[in-house]
């Protein structure tokens, strides 16, 4: 029997019997929608949570520093600097992107009559993009980038003007774009010395830097940083270890992170940054790492704890649209089985004019076959209306972290493509499954008998 | 002339409860390419039991069936679908088309067992239906026919996959004598033409007329054969 035949008999089986098809469509139809209304509540939350940790630093990046609680790597070893050369076996290791250290000097900035303290993040600028650092204008940093700098848009707030009598901060307005930025290794430079405080032997004068790009809602460091490449940041670094040291170790305020920070190939760096490729490398890279004794953070972490401890809930949903798919499989086996009660004579006849045992298994299975698409695509497509009901009207059963402020994009349910086509073809499958017995029955019926039958 | 059909001591035993009914009690006949053998007898003596072994719709308990070369009571229920495709085909009293499928439909439902393709078995089954006089009725459906057009369709089935041998059970029981007539004359026009065998159960002796053979059947048992007319398509007609 041809194979289209065989699909055109199934179907107008099935549409002689239109009210009960349509049942029993309906049927399939209100249980794949269950299933897959529930995993969509269960994947919303996982996604909610998702988006609310990004928000908290970009998840597909690690923050490895050069210490951690015991000070001794996991097998008791003394831990080793974070130099260039271990970034660089970080960069190699399966799933990861790339690594960059990170370097944090603390300068003063100069723009025009205004100065303040900034942190500097020297970085590998051949790195830059792959931060994901958001620049708002101008560009990011490349690596022929030598004096080029990326400029947080809140490090201006730092600006003041030293010399008022007031206190007198820069302008709202200010654009460190179109001004003439410098930066001072001398951190009293511009300000009035204190009294009895020893003037500086030699005075320095500040280095320009072109400011190319500004960076705003990074979320992070980078609103109030000055990013720059790291091989710039090292000479800084030089300069001002030899300027301090000229000035008997006191001159200059040491403020913030620049002490710990080390520009060294020896001494190695105090952090560095590992992007991996995608949000399931995260987890294992992080154990490497923390396994050569290293810190390692990532806000994945927080991540996994909430899955953890949603998991039950999702299991419960899960549970519940199983249950309903598992009547509406029992409803088409019913159908099934009625249909063929009502067709036994017809088995029988079609037997005696040479159906084969495949043919008639083929016929019927199609049958439960057809129905499981058609109940699938439909439920499928009432499950887009009820997750857009449930988003509409904003049906929340979790994946809001408590301290969290309400984020704009949280859903209710949330259906990819992979859901649509899972829950139509589990759909198809189950009906399959469900039309096995009434189809083998059909078959192993014997002519004779199936003849007799009124 | 050659045997197409030989039965060799054929029993069919049924069991009921502690009883056993012998419905054929050791049955041997040998039936020749071309005829139109009439089994006759009284009702309940087995004869469409011995009907439905021969054409394979049922297994004998003992003996042997062969149609041809082939021994079809070894063969399994697959095989035997697949013979019955190629060399037999069926005709029964109360008809028996499928209700939802229209004149046309039915008679190309057995091509289509057997793989033909639309446009070829949709040619073929006009063509018959055209032969038993049904040309405007192609597109009815069973309720919509008489039971002498709806035993015409099903004669028209039987033939269409152009069998060796046909079979057919009191294929004219509901029908008024005109209508049998022609029944008959139909039947045995086609399988002429053809160089078929017909093997038909009958309680009409009208019927017997067209007949190369009667055999009378008493208790599974064969009581008589008389021999009927050289060649039931010149009687017939
Ligand atoms: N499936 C069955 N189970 C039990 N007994 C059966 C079965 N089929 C037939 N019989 C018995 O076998 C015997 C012969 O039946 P069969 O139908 O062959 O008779 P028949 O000659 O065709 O009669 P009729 O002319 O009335 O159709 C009967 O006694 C019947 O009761
Ligand atoms: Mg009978």
């Amino acid at each position: 029997m041809k194979y289209f035949d065989t699909l055109f008999l199934s179907v107008r089986n099935l549409w002689r019997r239109k009210l009960r098809t349509t049942l029993t469509i309906v049927g399939v139809m209100i249980g794949t929608c269950a299933i897959v209304v529930m995993i969509s509540l269960g994947l919303a939350m996982n996604k909610n949570f998702l988006e609310q940790v990004s928000q908290m630093g970009n998840i597909m990046q690690i923050q490895v520093y050069n210490w951690n609680e015991g000070g001794m790597t996991p097998d008791g070893k003394k831990i080793e600097p974070l130099t260039d050369a271990k970034i660089a076996e970080f960069a190699k290791m399966k799933g990861v992107e790339g690594a960059t250290p990170i370097m944090d000097l603390g300068l003063k900035m100069v723009v025009g009559k205004y100065v303040g303290w900034v942190s500097i993040l020297g970085i590998n600028p051949d790195m830059f993009e792959m931060l994901d650092i958001p620049v708002s204008t101008g560009r990011g940093l490349t690596g022929e980038d030598t004096n080029h700098a990326v400029v947080g848009e809140y490090a201006k707030y730092n600006l003041y003007n030293p010399k008022s009598s007031r206190w007198e901060p820069a302008p709202e307005d200010l654009n460190l774009m179109e001004e003439k930025v410098t930066v001072s290794w001398d951190m009293s430079y511009g300000e009035k010395p204190y009294p009895g405080q020893p003037t500086p032997k030699k005075k320095v004068k500040p280095v320009t830097i072109e400011v190319v790009g500004m960076v705003s809602q990074s979320g992070g460091q980078y609103d109030y940083s000055i990013v720059m490449p790291l091989e710039t940041v090292k000479k800084f670094k030089k300069e001002q270890d030899k300027f301090n040291q000229g000035n008997g170790g006191g001159g200059g305020v040491i403020i913030g992170r620049a002490g710990s920070s080390s520009s060294g190939e020896k001494e190695g760096y105090y952090q560095a940054i590992v992007k991996v490729k995608d949000i399931d490398s995260v987890t294992e890279v992080m154990e490497q790492i923390k396994a050569m004794g290293y810190e390692a953070y990532s806000p994945i972490q927080i991540l996994e704890q909430m899955k953890e401890q949603s998991a039950g809930l999702r299991q419960i949903l899960g549970g519940i649209g199983i249950t309903a798919f598992v009547i509406a499989a029992i409803g088409i086996a019913n159908t099934m089985y009625m249909s063929i009660y009502e067709r036994t004579r017809e088995i029988g006849i079609i037997k005696v004019i040479g159906a084969r045992l495949g043919d008639i298994r083929r016929i019927f299975l199609m049958e439960a076959g057809w129905i499981g698409i058609f109940g699938g695509v439909m439920g499928v497509g009432l499950s887009l209306l009820a997750s857009m009901a449930l988003n509409r009207f904003n049906i929340n059963l979790g994946g809001q972290i408590m301290w969290m402020p309400q984020g704009e994009g949280l859903q209710s349910s949330y259906i990819p493509v992979w859901l649509m086509l899972a829950g139509a073809g589990f759909s198809f499958l189950a009906s399959l499954l469900a039309g096995v017995l009434p189809a083998r029955r059909a078959m192993r019926l014997s002519v004779m008998k199936a003849l007799r039958q009124e | 002339m050659s045997a197409i059909i030989v039965l060799d001591d054929v029993y069919r035993i049924f069991r009921m409860g502690q009883e056993r009914i012998c419905a054929v009690n050791g049955i041997s006949l040998s039936i020749e390419e071309g005829e139109i053998c009439c089994l006759q007898g009284p009702s309940g003596s087995g004869k469409s039991t011995l009907l439905h072994l021969m054409a394979g719709l049922d297994k004998p308990t003992k003996g042997s069936i062969t149609i041809g070369k082939t021994r079809i009571d070894k063969l399994n229920e697959n095989q035997l679908a697949l013979f019955r495709q190629k060399y037999i085909g069926f005709i029964f009293q109360s008809y028996y088309l499928i209700p939802t499928l229209t004149a046309l439909e039915n008679v190309a439902l057995p091509l289509t067992f057997c793989g033909v393709p639309r446009s070829k078995r949709n040619k073929m089954a006009k063509e018959l239906l055209e032969a038993v006089g049904l040309k405007d009725r192609m597109k009815h459906k069973p309720h919509e026919m008489s039971g002498g057009q709806q035993q015409r369709v099903s004669i028209a089935r039987a033939f269409v996959n152009n069998p060796k041998v046909i079979f057919a059970d009191e294929p004219t029981g509901n029908l008024d004598t005109v209508t049998t007539h022609e029944m008959m004359r139909l039947m045995t026009s086609l399988a002429y033409e053809r160089k078929q065998t017909i093997v038909l159960v009958t309680h009409n002796p009208e019927i017997a007329d067209y007949s190369t053979r009667i055999v009378r059947v008493r208790d599974g048992r064969i009581e008589k054969i008389e021999n009927g007319r050289e060649n039931g398509y010149e009687t017939g007609a």
